[in-house]
């Protein structure tokens, strides 16, 4: 269970990045509350993938500050990001070609192994490479626990993943090596979990699968922001308390799905014409 | 001033050699990701043949240098066809090892050929010198200056307006996605070798005309500066390298100015790491794509060790991996120890002895190169390291050998770990730069710092082994070293497979894998790579002790950059990442030589066939790669 | 019956000790779009890859046109008229997008293609102001607008498709499958992996479904898009 002191909303405060002479984040503001799942839906290029950078640390903005509750995370280096609780993956999926499945997955667990962050004081490597060499009880105990963590994550995914744990991450197939992102994410529990169309390469019912599996996360981990960034729009309605749409790095509309998926600028600038010709979204979902 | 300024003149005179040599580093490593460790020796043979035009028939220098020219550009499609080509479907890494073979036998061929005299060069233009201002510059400055920059226009020009260089840049970026726009992998792959073989040729020829002398052996010296000066510029851009040479040149030549020739190479390397750490994707680098993915951007210009990065499309994983388990091991071991019975020969133990000297020093990279991924090219400095503390402490202070072979490892991690500083903000190649820059700052250290090492010198006269808890008997008999070397790299395969199959292995597998995402997961990439150059160096350390111990002797030229090739060698051919791979790996090159010390003048020759049939048949190592 | 463009017979695929197709067979005629549906990990993409000649079939035929094409290197198959629109859009990240669309038409470097250039960006605006920008740093659509682009560059006569709507915005899928109809008026055959069956099938003359590495069904879209069985194959329901 989730300490309450994991309880943090994410603030995203009058945030820019350029490059060159494309503005891809715009001084753009947002507010998650904690606990919230918010989807950001925007056309391509809009700024999303890079909203996702800036607050994960991969890249720093021109301007504009990123807190996590108290704590500011601008400029703080990816690694320390993650350790104090955002989780994410990528929009091109970067798994560990060469590192079993099983072995990504437990990747996902080691700062809570080696604490930093919100897992408490970091151990000296010392002591971690004195228990690497001669284990205590107590560390294979946590070693153990960790990697049932990590197997219950592969497990989320049914048959998909778990049989093919001592494959190379690098042999599964594009949708596959999705999913072990996202459970590498899942696996350290982290306050913000961020999203980048993590149903892409998916089938109709794989998508709906997935989004079973999100809306079960989300029940099961009531403490858990989650973030979205998503083109299917069946799973924005399904998932989504809240939405927000961006285009040239800012928000152009927000609000409940139905509502912001309304809005006239949404659909001119996003969904397009066959959309609003009969005002009713083709099902992306088989029926 | 005039000094300074007929300094500098200098200096650009000679970084323009350096640019040069710098460019065909380029070409094959930065823009087309290729690995040519053999492209010293190609220069080489390039200012040879030259020569042999000029100097045995006679010929004109012009066509002396088209020749030569030509004749290292089928060189370089040569080395293609037997290096390149058949490791297709290895690994990326696996053409160090082929080409390293190949220029181990260039080297050898042109001594039995030329012999390996130093000849002098003859330069028609040697005579002409003209007087600007207060300086001096001759007709060879100039010559050289111009196919420099012409060199570097042309070339510039070559990669970013034809068709052939865009497929060299597509290539090198996905050989998977050129493929399917229709570019012949291959074709594009021969072509830059062939290329980057007469720019070196032509750097050859150069170099020829400037000092006037060349010997078989110059590739390293003079192939290890243009390969800095490259890396300085940014490895990926033409006018990089050039800008790099240009800087070497002139860092060398006020360092030997005003500090002294004996500190030339020092400063000089010390002001290469101050430049990459001040910008650590070199001059020219490029820093738009830092937050790329895969695993690609994250090893930049220089191929990854990741096992699955390969140099082809859909390659499959090897069929057999060297995994023994803990009592194969120890029965191996056990085996191995019995060897003094079995024969008292002196000769034979002192290989023996070598061989497991070797084998625990190639584990000690394997894990840096290896399963961190990082790929070293100053190792020798930690094993030298743990050579001359022993020596010292042994000789000077009389400690038990407990005390020393402790004080050797940990003095080693630490020089690790000051070695992985500067490379914890870098990635790929710039680690390349930043391990030769450390390899050869240590090298300069041990050579000049004479109250403690004795310089050139070396230190003689170091005592055996003498335990405290066995009375401090001295372990004189060969056998006694034999059984501590064993006993040595039994514990450093305890160490590291402990380490391997522990979180802590499985932190720097994905660092190498893709650095970026392992850091968005929560791995401190920093703590990590420190963590594995410490312990890799400890375990060279220990490596080094002995081998101090062994000849009871120590002098810096076994700790050149030479040996950092070797080992990395090693460690590549058992299959990197691999245990019990880099043991087999070090110890087989620790005495092969001595084996076919019956073939005398061959015996290089056949060594390096060895190695290109190895790889051939086995690219992913010995023991595959992990 | 007019001669297939392109025919799989029995093709056998294995990645080292592990067999990914099975027997399949699959047909192409001049000018059909035909589409392959299935699940994750059924072996649609390796399917396109041993049509491109990047994975080796074991046993079993590839023929294009008559002519024996497996066990041909990619560059050749492509050389022989194919364009691929690769799985995760493999553009070349440090290249410019200029670059990385000239080189789509790499295969027909001593010909005009000026034009070509012109109308592929026309298709697709967003690329217009982008054209200098390293390849590697465009969104993650914009970089599936340039795999479109450079394999269109191509004007190839068999166009290889694996999964073009994916990481698009629904007005952009829109334009991508405009550009495909269009496309298929003009007479150019694909062949195309897709995973949203709507809109494949609604485009598509016909499809195949893969299930585990092998064709569990094939027939007319519209056939298959009516037939329950189809949606369960498709569906991944256990029958
Ligand atoms: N390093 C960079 N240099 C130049 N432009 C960049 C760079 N990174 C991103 N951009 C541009 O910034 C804009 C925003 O990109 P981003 O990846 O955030 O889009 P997105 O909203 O995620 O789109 P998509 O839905 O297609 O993934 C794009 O137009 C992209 O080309
Ligand atoms: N390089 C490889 N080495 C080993 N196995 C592989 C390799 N590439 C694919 N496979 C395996 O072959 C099977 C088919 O993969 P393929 O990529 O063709 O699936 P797909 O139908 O395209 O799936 P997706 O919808 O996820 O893209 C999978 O089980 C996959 O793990
Ligand atoms: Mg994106
Ligand atoms: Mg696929």
């Amino acid at each position: 269970m989730p300490a309450q002191r994991d309880v943090k909303p994410l603030i995203v405060d009058r945030v820019t990045k350029r490059f060159g002479g494309v503005t891809a984040v715009n001084n753009l503001s947002l507010r998650v509350a904690p606990g919230e799942l918010l989807a950001i839906v925007g056309p391509n290029g809009a700024g999303k993938s890079t909203l996702f950078q800036l607050i994960s640390g991969v890249i720093r903005p021109d301007g504009g500050q990123i807190w996590l509750g108290n704590t500011e995370l601008t400029g703080k280096s990816p690694e320390r990001i993650a350790a104090l609780g955002v989780g994410r993956t990528f929009q091109t999926s970067r798994v560990f070609p060469g590192l079993t499945v099983w072995d990504s997955v437990r990747v996902g667990v080691h700062m809570e192994l080696i604490g930093g962050g919100r897992f408490g004081r970091r151990v000296l490597p010392f002591y971690e490479l004195a228990m690497a060499l001669v284990p205590s009880r107590r560390y294979k105990k946590k070693l153990a626990e960790l990697d049932a963590k990590a197997e219950a994550a592969l497990r989320l995914f049914g048959d998909r993943l778990w049989p093919r744990r001592l494959d190379p991450a690098g042999s599964l197939s594009y949708a596959n090596r999705r999913r072990l992102e996202l459970a590498r994410a899942l696996v350290s529990e982290p306050i913000v979990l961020l999203l980048d169309a993590p149903t892409a390469g998916m089938n109709p019912t794989e998508t709906a699968e997935l989004a079973g599996i999100i809306a079960e996360l989300h029940r099961t981990r009531p403490a858990m922001t989650i973030v979205l960034v998503e083109h299917k729009l069946e799973v924005v309605r399904d998932l989504a308390g809240r939405v927000v749409v961006m285009e040239y790095g800012s928000i152009i509309a927000e609000g409940s799905p139905s509502e912001a998926l309304a809005d006239p600028r949404v659909v001119e600038a996003y969904l397009g014409r066959s959309r609003r010709a009969n005002g009713k979204v083709e099902p992306v979902y088989a029926s | 001033m005039l000094e300074f300024v007929s300094q500098l003149i200098n200096g650009l005179a000679i970084g323009n050699v350096y640019a040069l040599l710098a460019l065909g580093y380029t070409l094959v490593f930065g823009v087309a990701r290729l690995i040519n460790f053999a492209q010293g020796s190609v220069f080489m043979f390039g200012a040879y043949i030259a020569w042999t035009a000029v100097a045995l028939w006679n010929l004109p220098l012009g066509l002396a240098f088209v020749l030569a020219v030509l004749c290292s550009a089928l060189l370089g499609l040569l080395m293609d066809a037997v290096a390149l080509r058949p490791l297709q479907k290895g690994p990326q890494i696996a053409p160090l090892l082929s080409t390293l073979a190949l220029s181990i036998i260039l080297d050898r061929a042109a001594e039995l050929i030329w012999s390996p005299a130093t000849r002098s060069f003859p330069s028609p233009l040697a005579g002409t010198v003209w007087r600007v201002g207060g300086a001096f510059i001759s007709a060879v400055d100039v010559v050289i200056f111009a196919a420099g920059l012409l060199t570097m226009a042309g070339l510039a020009w070559f990669l970013k307006s034809t068709w052939t260089g865009k497929a060299i840049r597509a290539t090198a970026q996905d050989p998977e996605a050129a493929q399917q726009v229709g570019i012949d992998v291959a074709r594009v792959r021969r072509l830059t070798f062939g290329l980057a073989a007469g720019l070196g040729g032509t750097g050859g020829v150069l170099v020829g005309m400037y000092y006037q002398s060349i010997f078989p052996s110059m590739g390293l010296p003079y192939g290890l500066k243009g390969f800095a000066a490259a890396l300085l510029g940014g490895i990926t851009s033409t006018p990089g390298a050039v800008a790099g040479g240009m800087l070497l040149g002139i860092f060398e030549s006020l360092a030997s100015a005003y500090a002294g020739t004996g500190y030339r190479d020092l400063v000089a390397y010390v002001l290469l790491m101050l430049v990459l750490l001040w910008r650590p994707r070199g001059l020219f680098g490029d820093r738009r794509l830092d937050g790329l993915g895969g695993s690609q951007a994250a090893s930049g210009a220089v191929p990854g060790t990741s096992p699955l990065a390969s140099a082809a499309a859909g390659a499959a994983a090897p069929r057999f991996t060297l995994r023994p388990r803990a009592w194969h091991v120890a029965a191996a071991l056990a085996l191995a120890a019995l060897l003094p019975l079995a024969t008292r020969d002196f000769y034979a133990l002192q290989v023996a002895v070598t061989a497991v000297i070797f084998g625990t020093l190639a584990l000690s990279l394997t894990l840096i190169s290896g399963s961190a991924g990082q790929i070293s090219l100053g190792h020798a400095a930690l094993f030298g390291v743990g050579a001359y503390t022993t020596a010292i402490l042994a000789r000077n202070f009389g400690l038990p050998s407990e005390v020393v072979l402790a004080a050797s490892g940990l003095l080693a991690a630490a020089a690790g770990v000051l070695t992985s500083l500067p490379t914890l903000r870098l990635s790929g190649h710039t680690v390349v730069v930043a391990t030769l820059a450390v390899g050869q700052i240590v090298h300069l250290v041990f050579l000049n710092w004479i109250s403690v090492t004795r310089g050139p010198m070396g230190i003689p006269g170091i005592p055996a082994p003498e335990f405290a808890v066995a009375a401090r008997t001295p372990l004189w008999d060969l056998s006694h070293h034999y059984w501590l070397a064993l006993a040595v790299l039994a514990v450093a395969l305890f160490i590291g497979r402990r380490l391997l199959t522990s979180p802590m292995g499985r932190a720097w597998r994905a660092i190498r894998e893709d650095r970026l995402a392992a850091q968005a997961a929560g791995i401190p990439a920093s703590r990590y790579l420190s963590l594995v150059y410490g312990v890799g160096g400890f375990l060279a350390g220990l490596a080094g002790s002995l081998y101090a111990y062994l000849l009871s002797f120590v002098s810096p030229d076994s700790f050149y950059t030479d040996t950092s090739i070797l080992v990395l060698t090693m460690a590549v051919l058992g299959g990197l990442g691999n245990l019990a791979g880099a043991v087999i790996g070090g110890a087989a090159l620790a005495s092969l030589p001595e084996l076919f010390r019956p073939l005398a003048d061959y015996r290089l020759i056949v060594y390096g066939l060895v190695l290109l049939v190895c790889v051939r048949f086995r690219p992913q190592g010995i023991g595959g790669t992990e | 019956m007019p001669a297939d463009l392109l025919r799989l017979e029995n093709v056998n695929v294995f990645y080292g000790p592990v067999q990914a197709l099975y027997d399949v067979s699959l047909r192409v005629a001049p000018g059909e779009l035909v589409s392959v549906l299935g699940g994750n990990a059924s072996g649609k993409s390796t399917t396109v890859k041993t049509v491109l000649g990047l994975v080796r079939p074991q046993s079993g035929a590839v023929f294009l046109e008559r002519r024996r094409i497996d066990g041909l290197a990619a560059h050749r198959v492509i050389g022989l008229g194919v364009g691929s629109i690769p799985e995760g859009r493999r553009v070349f990240p440090e290249m410019t997008v200029r670059d990385n669309l000239l080189l789509g038409a790499y295969t027909r470097r001593k010909e005009d293609h000026a034009a070509d250039l012109e109308r592929v960006v026309a298709l697709f605006p967003a690329l217009a102001s982008r054209l200098h920008q390293a390849a590697g740093t465009m969104s993650g659509g914009e970089q599936q607008m340039v795999a479109m682009a450079r394999a269109l560059m191509r004007r190839p006569k068999l166009l290889c498709i694996d999964e073009p709507s994916m990481g698009l915005s629904p007005l952009y899928v829109d334009k991508v499958y405009d550009v495909i109809r269009r496309l298929k008026e003009e007479g150019v055959t694909m062949l195309m992996v897709e995973q949203s069956a709507n809109r494949a099938l609604e485009v598509a003359d016909r499809a195949y479904v893969l299930q585990n590495g092998r064709v569990v069904l094939e027939g007319p879209a519209h056939e298959l898009a009516a037939d329950p069985a189809v949606r369960r194959a498709y569906l991944g329901e256990t029958a």
